[in-house]
């Protein structure tokens, strides 16, 4: 994890303590809290001090009725759900039994004396279950909604995703764009730092008959290698063809690169000859086929003597 | 720190999780005894938070009434029961106040229920033996403590109810400068508390 995704991190775990995280924040740190211990420990930290803040604010006296309504709707619930017949009812004595009842007194009010209290727990076991009842019932309303919640902050995940996706994609190709414009920038200071140096020296190409309306200017620097040449008028390129340049003298004709024309006609080549370039006594750019071979067998389109 | 007292009779000398333990069993007493402790300290976060008394009043009595009927799920292990139960006022009255859709400026002060800092100081002396005046004192000091736009982010968060992007919104801040703010002056006010020797524990 890089330093802003930690601080983002811990950001949002401390945004979680007072519960100003919007649903899909939550989603998210939810996640991370389970992966990381550490922000556990921190967040418990957060979360104490957020327990204090509501001591900050003054107390106030509530108003009497608001322990005595909140009172008699705890009675209320209490006895909603008592039972509507008393636990233990004395049983109604047999007439075949009139005449020995108070042997049996004893007896009975010992089992009085235990079903009591027995009656009483069983009542109180039954208002909580009640109670559980009524509290399980309204947790799973209330998880139902929580689930249709997680649902719709899973639905605005996956469309932020998808979102972040394409941001990203298009993050790349600008970043390729960029790319291309700083090798270009770097490619055309370049040229322009050649082609402005001293001792530059300037040869023309021409072209080889009127009805090419292109020329070019070759700067090199006598006895170096490199050297840039700029076009001018070049005519767009039919599929499967390039425009080829040419170093030639009386031995050999050697290709030195292939030229890239712009929309407005314009190109430009930097060049290594295998030699100095004042070595060579001439120069062309041919049309030939992508496929041609080292020699020129293409149609000379501008020429130049050096 | 042992803090379930059953044998002691008098409820008032119960902390408040034996309180709770009591509560689980059914008994309403002990609920109204930690109603006599917290009822003030949530009737007035909820007044601090929705700036109406009688929603205010209907907050306590939610509150309240949810601990007795959701007291099972209160788990002593956990943690203590005050923040258990401002958990549950304060998630009330952001309920309330998305309900209404309308929230109030809260980092501004309302003419009847001020802010932390408007309060006057005397009001310690009448709780000052305390604990709870005591816990008053240390957060309202490590509030005081706190640079204003990191005490107005946390004032909007926590009582204004607000997200990071409202707060960002009503401030005209960016959302990343929120977001740092309120951490910083949560941990501000740990470092703060924990100088002043509270700890977790005592929390």
């Amino acid at each position: 994890m890089n330093h802003v995704d930690d601080q983002h991190s811990r950001n949002q775990v401390a945004a979680y303590a007072p519960g100003t995280l919007e649903a899909e924040e939550m989603l998210f740190v939810t996640e991370h809290l389970a992966q990381v211990a550490e922000s556990q420990v921190e967040l418990q930290a957060f979360q104490d001090v957020v327990a204090l803040l509501p001591y900050a604010v003054p107390p106030v006296e509530p108003p009497l009725r608001t322990r005595q309504q909140l009172l008699a709707r705890i009675a209320a619930s209490q006895s909603s759900t008592e039972p509507s017949t008393p636990t233990a009812q004395p049983a109604s004595p047999a007439p075949r039994q009139q005449g020995g009842w108070r042997s049996f007194l004893p007896a009975f009010v010992m089992a009085l004396l235990l079903l009591l209290p027995l009656g009483v727990l069983i009542r109180s076991q039954q208002v909580r279950l009640a109670e559980l009842t009524q509290v399980n019932t309204e947790l799973q309303s209330e998880l139902v909604q929580a689930r249709a919640d997680l649902t719709q902050v899973q639905q605005a995940l996956v469309a932020m995703n998808a979102e972040q996706r394409a941001i990203e994609t298009q993050l790349q190709e600008t970043l390729q764009e960029v790319n291309t414009l700083m090798q270009l920038f770097s490619e055309e200071r370049f040229v322009l730092t050649f082609i402005t140096a001293p001792g530059v020296a300037t040869r023309e190409l021409t072209a080889v008959d009127t009805t090419i309306n292109a020329d070019g200017a070759m700067y090199m620097r006598p006895g170096q290698r490199e050297a840039v040449v700029l076009f001018r008028g070049l005519q767009p390129l039919a599929p499967g063809m390039v425009y080829r340049f040419w170093l030639a003298n009386e031995q050999d004709e050697i290709a030195v690169g292939t030229v890239t024309v712009e929309s407005d006609g314009l190109a430009r080549l930097t060049i290594t000859a295998p030699d100095a370039v004042n070595v060579f006594s001439q120069v062309m750019l041919t049309l030939e086929p992508a496929t041609g071979g080292n020699d020129p067998g293409g149609r000379v389109i501008l020429e130049g003597s050096l | 720190m042992t803090r379930v007292h059953e044998r002691v009779s008098d409820p008032s000398l119960l902390d408040d999780e034996a309180l709770m333990a009591q509560v689980i069993a059914g008994n309403s007493h002990a609920l109204e005894q930690l109603y006599d402790r917290y009822a003030r300290v949530v009737y007035g976060l909820s007044l601090r938070m929705l700036a109406n008394a009688d929603l205010a009043e209907e907050i306590v009595q939610e509150s309240f009434w949810r601990v007795w009927r959701r007291s099972a799920t209160f788990r002593a292990d956990q943690g203590h029961f005050a923040p258990w139960l401002f958990g549950i006022a304060h998630n009330l009255c952001i309920d309330e106040l998305r309900r209404r859709r309308s929230r109030p400026p809260a980092a501004t002060v309302h003419p009847d229920y001020p802010v932390i800092m408007n309060v006057a100081d005397a009001e310690q002396d009448v709780d000052a033996l305390t604990w709870q005046a005591e816990q008053r004192r240390l957060i309202r000091n490590a509030l005081q403590n706190l640079p204003d736009d990191q005490r107005e982010a946390i004032e909007l968060a926590y009582f204004g109810g607000l997200s990071q992007r409202e707060i960002a919104r009503q401030l005209n801040n960016p959302i990343g400068t929120v977001k740092t703010r309120i951490r910083l002056g949560l941990q501000k006010i740990r470092q703060f508390l924990h100088d002043q020797g509270v700890g977790q524990e005592d929390q």
